[in-house]
């Protein structure tokens, strides 16, 4: 009789598995296959950080440099440049542009010139790019 | 009851043993990916954050002193270590005349801590500080131009290069990146 | 029966799951190092987004700071700010105030990506200056030399003197006549720290705790006189309002707040953010006595951001006295803390009794304030002690001497237009050809022109030698100054004669001001010379003797002695009470270096 019991119940341990057991085993391995899927993405995002800062640092020292210009040897128009660093970012393209100030920051003639340093770069096919806007004036920061 | 037979045996176990080493390999494999990855963050993070500190104090400097304090420096300015003159502020408006001093250095005993300092003048309102700005610094050079990009002392310096190289290290594996920016003095 | 018992206790152990447990470990590690990857690449660029829109913001703050100088000099000063302009990834916004005449605080906000909702903020200050206001209050304004005023000389407007006035024939004064008790020409007692004592004692504001509000420095007189003016060696930060000064007795070793014997006020515009030394004159000179401790009292209230430092000697060097603060002087128990140092400070007690003689028909149109009055004609009151032949509108005797009046521009003002002299250029060697233009610029050598050279000037001009002038010689400040006026500073003497004329842009209210620094209270030569006729010009020299002959026509006199030949007319422009100085030849508003600050 005992013998029996034993028999039906290792039967019933062995045998089955419940629907609990299931839905969470699927909803780990689908949480698993999600994150293990992301982690592409997400190493690509680092390497996007990184191009990013290394952008930002050119167009800064791009744009620390024409500040110190004297007003008066800004003239407008779109330049490209060069940096040493322009190597690190796949694809890369450095301009800036001057423009004189008009409206509607400028209503009144001021002597001042809009400049804007751009730094682009493709990642993995999508065209990225680091922009810096200001304005520089006759006797004006840095000058 | 069944049992098993000793070759059985030996075969379950030499297979646990090729899983588990597969297992393991991708643990490895995947903590040193996990390894470089967490390297290239500390690495961008750090140097972000520290060049910005930096260049926002130069731009607000009205000179690079010699030294701090001036008449007998505990720090003296050169390419490894800046000090900085910053108009005393008082809440409002600046005082004239009167100057705070920011000193970033590297610690005698740790030379990969870049640490900010801060010695305000006693009328000024600005906070004194002494702050760690990375740990993770592997080299930091100063150069000093004049506004036409020649190269002068320090203290008749307008413009101030800063090349800051900052390596992350987890393990065996490393990620390091060298920014370099020129900020112009706007007080000068 | 063996063999059942391997078997329970070897299967379960190698296959009943160990596999399982090592693949849920690995697994387990790998999900964390994946999600530590994951959170990481957030972390990262998030951070480097932010240091993107951070500098991004820095510029967008400069760029109002640039924006707002133009506009500022576009619009001549009357630019206000604007709320919000589009530049770029994001918005700027710029508010201006005037804290006062000449000085502009430009702050300058950016936003990214917008004002209304910004992830990232900048905000840079900056001020941008002008220049400085003078008001030139009398016709004619004498130190302790005192004004002589020969036959038929004229001054259209008031005079006010520290030393004698004497009128002879027929010289007239349209308007009120002040002669102050007379001074002592050097002081009697004074504490000047030298280096490297030199330090500075705040207050103002609350240091270290510390609400230093009031400060007093304690001296006691050599001889018993009245007190006619001190002088005390400040600096200001911000821009603090005028000081009360009080002059009071001693009580057991602080200043006894129910003996007030004098109060005056120090004028906050004397004073500059470099240490000078500012003359405080009292609403009536307060007698002292020799051996007595009296306490020199400033009167301030708490601001944090506008206060004052006092020049001190940290030797303590001067015996007769100390100097202490208070929180409140005026507490009903008020307490008083040795500030440890001597504070610099000068006192000058009353001279000679001072006088205003005339002879033969000296009129004074207005009123007449002396101790001494002596043979005048005076249309309004006659305020004095002594008078003697006088004839007057109305009689006040007893009145009290006038007090002695400091010059309208101190030291230290002197000092910041030579200091931006030298900034704008210095020039060696002698000058004695016409050119078109002068300055700005400091000027090493001597400057002569001649012959009917007219000479466009921008200020400020330092000439560290003589500045000579003769035959119809015009020197008028450039047309692009309008309403602003300009200052041309000598260290030697000044000559002019024959139609020489000191103009100023051409536009009402403006006028260059041509002033010498030179000493003739210790050479008694003359420091002024205005000679012939047909001369014009606002002419100072606060130590010096300004000598104008026969038949000349002055704008306005400020000198330590003056004297008036022959027929020689003042005429006071009243829109000098308002001088405004720009700084600068184009008088544009130009960036204040060292007052750049991020926020």
């Amino acid at each position: 009789m005992v013998f029996t019991a034993q028999n039906k119940h290792q039967k019933y341990l062995e045998q089955g598995v419940s629907v609990i057991e299931l839905v969470l085993v699927t909803v780990i391995i689908a949480a698993l296959a999600l994150l293990v899927a992301n982690l592409p993405s997400s190493v690509s995002s680092i390497n996007r950080s990184r191009h990013s800062s290394i952008a930002k640092d050119i167009a800064t020292r791009e744009l620390e440099y024409l500040r110190k210009l004297s007003y008066d040897s800004l003239s407008n128009g779109t330049n490209n440049f060069t940096d040493p660093d322009l190597t690190s970012l796949p694809k890369s393209t450095a301009s800036y542009t001057v423009n004189d100030c008009q409206e509607p920051a400028c209503i009144n003639g001021e002597k001042a010139k809009i400049v804007t340093v751009s730094v682009a770069w493709n990642e993995s096919g999508d065209d990225k790019t680091v922009d810096l806007s200001t304005i520089v004036s006759q006797g004006g920061l840095a000058q | 009851m069944k049992g098993f037979s000793l070759l059985e045996v030996i075969i379950v176990s030499a297979i646990g043993l090729v899983v588990g080493t597969f297992l393991i390999s991708i643990l490895v494999n995947s903590n040193g990916f996990f390894f470089k990855q967490g390297a290239v963050i500390n690495e961008g993070v750090n140097i972000n954050d520290t060049m910005d500190n930096l260049t926002s104090m130069i731009r607000q400097a009205s000179a690079v002193a010699t030294g701090y304090p001036e008449a007998t420096p505990s720090f003296v300015t050169s390419s490894h270590v800046l000090v900085l003159k910053l108009a005393s502020e008082g809440p409002t408006e600046i005082i004239p005349d009167t100057y705070d001093y920011v000193v970033f250095s590297t610690d005698p005993t740790n030379p990969n801590i870049l640490r900010m300092q801060i010695f305000p003048d006693p009328q000024s309102s600005r906070k004194s500080t002494n702050q760690v700005l990375t740990t993770l610094l592997d080299n930091v050079q100063y150069k000093f131009y004049d506004k036409n990009g020649n190269q002068v002392t320090p203290v008749s310096a307008s413009v101030v290069e800063v090349s800051l190289t900052v390596l992350a290290q987890t393990g065996q594996v490393s990620s390091q990146r060298t920014s370099k920016v020129s900020v112009t003095l706007r007080n000068m | 029966m063996n063999k059942r018992q391997l078997n329970k206790s070897f299967c379960p152990t190698i296959e009943s799951g160990q596999i399982l447990i090592l693949g849920v470990i690995v697994i387990g590690l790998v999900l964390v190092n994946t999600l530590v990857i994951i959170g990481g690449s957030q972390i990262y660029s998030n951070n480097a987004k932010y240091s993107v829109e951070e500098t991004q913001a820095t510029n967008l703050a400069e760029a109002g700071v640039d924006k707002a100088l133009a506009s500022l000099n576009a619009t001549g000063g009357s630019y206000n700010g604007d709320s919000e302009i589009q530049l770029g990834e994001g918005s700027y916004s710029v508010t201006v105030t005037t804290p006062d005449v000449g000085t502009k605080v430009i702050e300058a906000t950016g936003y990214i990506p917008s004002k209304a909702e910004p992830k990232v903020t900048r905000t840079i200050k900056v001020s941008a200056s002008k220049g400085l206001g003078v008001s030139f209050n009398y016709g004619v304004q004498v130190g302790e030399g005192g004004l002589q005023m020969s036959n038929g000389a004229r001054v259209n407007g008031s005079i006010y003197s520290n030393g004698n006035v004497s009128m002879s024939n027929n010289s007239i004064v349209t308007g009120d006549a002040y002669v102050a008790g007379g001074v002592a020409p050097a002081p009697d007692q004074e504490s000047v720290c030298t280096t490297p004592s030199c330090t500075d004692f705040v207050f103002g504001k609350n240091v270290a705790g510390n609400d230093q509000l009031d400060v007093a420095q304690s001296f006691k007189p050599s001889v018993s006189d009245y007190l006619n003016k001190i002088s005390l060696n400040l600096k200001k930060v911000g821009s603090p309002p005028d000081i009360t000064v009080r002059i009071t007795k001693d009580k057991n070793g602080s200043p006894d707040k129910n003996n007030v014997i004098a109060s005056g006020t120090l004028p906050a515009s004397l004073v500059t953010g470099n240490y000078g030394f500012v003359e405080v004159t009292f609403t009536s000179s307060p007698q002292v006595n020799s051996g007595n401790t009296y306490w020199i009292l400033l009167d301030t209230t708490s601001n944090a951001t506008n206060y004052w430092s006092w020049s001190a000697d940290s030797s303590q060097g001067y015996t007769r006295g100390a100097a202490k603060w208070s929180a409140n002087w005026q507490a009903t128990t008020p307490i008083w803390n040795s500030t440890l140092v001597d504070l610099d400070f000068k006192t000058f007690m009353g001279g000679t009794r001072t006088n205003i003689t005339g002879t033969n028909g000296s009129t004074v149109q207005g009123d007449a304030h002396a101790n001494t009055l002596n043979s005048l004609l005076i249309n309004g009151g006659a305020y004095y002690q002594t008078a003697n032949g006088i004839s007057a509108g109305n009689y006040y005797p007893g009145s009290a001497d006038p007090p002695a009046k400091a010059m309208p521009v101190s030291d230290a003002n002197i000092q910041a237009w030579k200091d931006a002299a030298t900034a704008a250029g210095v020039y060696t060697g002698n000058i004695s050809s016409c050119r078109t233009t002068l300055g700005p610029g400091k000027y090493v050598g001597n400057v002569t022109f001649t012959n009917n050279c007219m000479v466009t000037i921008k200020d400020p001009v330092w000439i560290t030698g003589y500045l000579n002038l003769s035959n119809n010689v015009v020197l008028n400040l450039d047309s692009s100054y309008g309403a602003s006026s300009g200052v041309i500073v000598v260290d030697g003497v000044i000559t002019l004669s024959n139609s020489c004329r000191l103009l100023g842009s051409g536009t009402a209210g403006s006028y260059l001001l041509t002033l010498t620094t030179y000493d003739s209270r210790t050479n008694g030569s003359t420091a002024v010379s205005v000679a012939n006729s047909g001369n014009q010009g606002v002419l100072y020299a606060p130590y010096g003797m300004v000598v104008i002959s026969n038949n000349n026509h002055m704008t306005e006199l400020t000198a330590w002695k003056i004297n008036l030949s022959n027929n020689v007319v003042v005429d006071y422009d009243t829109g000098l009470a308002s001088s405004f100085f720009s700084s600068g030849p184009s008088g544009s508003f130009s960036i204040i270096k060292g007052s750049y600050q991020e926020k």
